[in-house]
């Protein structure tokens, strides 16, 4: 079929019991990913940009609830089971979440956590395992990989251990990569090298990749789109470059002028009050209570992500904005 | 000129720690560094984990003990060995601290009345009165509406939590504050919102900051001058501005290249560089 989408979210909404009483975390994403493209989601704490990987990854809480759909090559993955839900988490999507060392097993060396999924899910024979993934460690920037694989966590950095875990991702050669702030723990030289190799590894295999991270900066410097959330929903997805030099919705454009930066001009534009999860978000617009320009019809009724393909928001004032949003960027 | 509030001369500090073989070995965290601090002036420490900067914060401060080197902070220069009561709450009234993560730095069972009161209390010569009056000053000061005062931390954000932690070490009125990564754990929007805060609060009293960060973006808002820490020593020190724009050393260049800004691509270390720190790192991890 011609243009299919690799991933497609379809209005999804995740609820979560919480004492007994349903709780939204998501209230509504719609993403669209195809093969080889890569998409960064950014946003602040309780934005919901982890759940709404882990919704993609069918590792959602017990308990959640869910509307609306996921679909990766045109299957709905709530349907997936047992074989095809195996084949998808190996084939289908890569997972790197944040902290390597609450993910890797520490009582198992390097080489048995990497070799596992490769002998008993793709059925590799130990050997062959081995050397596939010394040829990953290469390909990931670890140094004396035979040593390494006898190694256990502890014994590594956080740098390196991180690498480790992008290199399991990729062992079973799957399509799509979902990196969950990766580097976020990390030191600022040691981001900039694992980000060079997530990049690098992501060109060469044509991989897609969904790259969730706080930071705009990062995100624009590897993925072609970003899509900003705010209290569960999406609320703006552009082409990252455009996104820093013509935000369209105003949220986007308060959390670009309130990073600290190395130039331009040395004050700083917080936003007032604090971020809200998707659960306290009022009637209408959730981020009506802080926006400069909000107004009663903001406060009254919650838009819609809405516009022409790669410049979507959600913001009832988009088209009147966006100049004074453009300039209100450039100043800063 | 007037003298510095804080003088360090050749600060060393060397933890023992066990080897893999269970042989003891001295692994140096802070290794000769100097550095002075203007009264009212703000002084950024910027290094990577493994760089000492965290470690220097705590020797000021008193919690960690110098292994060498002299420290005056105004005007007193410190002693070494034990450290009375009465030497303790003497330097606690020149200098405080407010730390990186504020779930864990506020005691959960205290409200913002109680820690505030409490460090009131220890600064002496107030009666409930005054604490009251002076409670009210301090809330305003950074920024929190009164009703705050019956909260307890569990109620508050990480925002407002560290909004608490300063007002607490302002309290007794410090010629420095210590920021040890202060807006690390909190979310961007309100990074900036503590930042601007921090900003004022010197305007306005004239206080001294040494703000300790891996950030630095963060640390050309709110410092004036900084130093640049690798492995325990001091790598380049000098203006923000020029630190900044002209760095003189190549690791703080490397530091500078490894932001994530407009138009910036990543790369890979070059071999030396990533063992270097990864060396720094698994030594700071006994």
């Amino acid at each position: 079929m011609i243009n299919e989408a690799l991933l497609e979210i379809d209005h999804l909404g995740v609820t979560l019991p919480v004492d007994g009483r349903p709780r939204p975390i998501l209230r509504d994403v719609s993403l669209r990913l195809n093969a080889h493209d890569a998409l960064a989601i950014v946003g602040e704490s309780g934005s919901g940009k982890s759940m709404t990987a882990r919704a993609i990854m069918r590792l959602l809480p017990e308990g959640a609830t869910t509307s609306g759909v996921v679909r990766f090559q045109g299957h709905d993955v709530a349907t997936l089971s047992g074989p095809s839900l195996r084949e998808y988490h190996t084939r289908g999507i890569g997972v790197v979440f944040q902290d390597p060392r609450a993910h890797i097993n520490p009582v198992r060396t390097i080489g048995d956590y990497l070799t596992e999924v490769l002998t008993t899910n793709l059925g590799l024979s130990q050997a062959s395992a081995n050397a596939r993934v010394l040829d990953l460690l290469a390909q990931v920037g670890i140094p004396n990989a035979q040593r390494r694989l006898r190694q256990y966590p502890h014994q590594l950095s956080g740098g390196l251990l991180q690498r480790v875990m992008i290199a399991a991702a990729l062992a079973p050669e799957p399509q799509l990569l979902i990196a969950d702030e990766p580097t976020t723990a990390l030191d600022v030289t040691t981001q900039a090298d694992v980000v060079a190799v997530l990049n690098e590894q992501r060109q060469e295999r044509q991989m897609a990749l969904i790259f969730i991270t706080h930071d705009l900066d990062l995100a624009a410097a590897i993925c072609d789109r970003t899509a900003v959330m705010y209290a569960g929903t999406v609320v703006e997805e552009q082409r990252s470059t455009e996104l820093h030099e013509h935000p369209l919705h105003p949220y986007t454009a308060a959390l670009l002028n309130s990073r600290p930066r190395l130039e331009g001009v040395d004050t700083l534009t917080p936003i007032q009050g604090q971020p809200l999860p998707a659960w306290e978000a009022p009637e209408g617009c959730a981020f009506a209570g802080r926006c400069e320009f909000a107004n009663d019809l903001c406060r009254a009724s919650r838009p819609d992500l809405v516009g022409p393909p790669e410049r979507l928001s959600a913001c009832l004032r988009t088209v009147e904005l966006c100049e004074t949003l453009t300039l209100a960027v450039s100043e800063a | 000129m007037s003298p510095p509030i804080v003088s360090v001369n050749q600060l060393r500090k060397v933890y023992s720690v066990r080897s893999g073989l269970g042989k003891r070995v001295d692994m140096v965290a802070v290794d000769g560094v100097s550095f002075d601090l203007a009264p009212g002036g703000s002084l950024g420490i910027v290094g990577e984990s493994g760089s000492g900067k965290t470690t220097i914060a705590r020797i000021l401060v008193g919690l960690e003990r110098a292994t060498s080197g002299q420290i005056t902070i105004a005007g007193h220069r410190h002693t070494e060995g034990r450290v009375g009561d009465r030497e303790r709450r003497r330097r606690g009234q020149a200098i405080q601290i407010v730390f990186q993560d504020p779930f864990t730095s506020l005691d959960p069972r205290q409200s913002v009345a109680g820690a505030l009161d409490e460090a009131l209390r220890i600064k002496g010569g107030s009666t409930p009165v005054s604490r009251r009056a002076r409670m009210a000053q301090l809330l305003s000061q950074v920024g929190l509406d009164q009703a705050f005062e019956r909260a307890h931390p569990r109620a508050l954000s990480g925002g407002q939590r560290q909004r608490v932690a300063i007002a607490r070490a302002l309290a007794v009125e410090p010629s420095v504050l210590v920021l040890d990564e202060p807006t690390s754990a909190l979310d961007v929007s309100i990074q900036a919102q503590v930042l601007e805060l921090l900003i004022a609060i010197r305007r306005e009293t004239g206080i001294a900051y040494l703000f300790i960060s891996h950030d630095l973006a963060v640390v050309r808002h709110v410092t004036d001058r900084v130093l640049v820490m690798r492995e325990g020593k001091v790598v380049e020190e000098g203006s923000t501005a020029d630190v900044l724009h002209a760095p003189k050393q190549p690791y703080t260049q490397l530091l500078l290249d490894s932001i994530p800004r407009s138009g910036w691509t990543p790369k890979r270390q070059p071999e030396e560089v990533s063992g270097a720190t990864q060396r720094a790192l698994s030594s700071s991890r006994p």
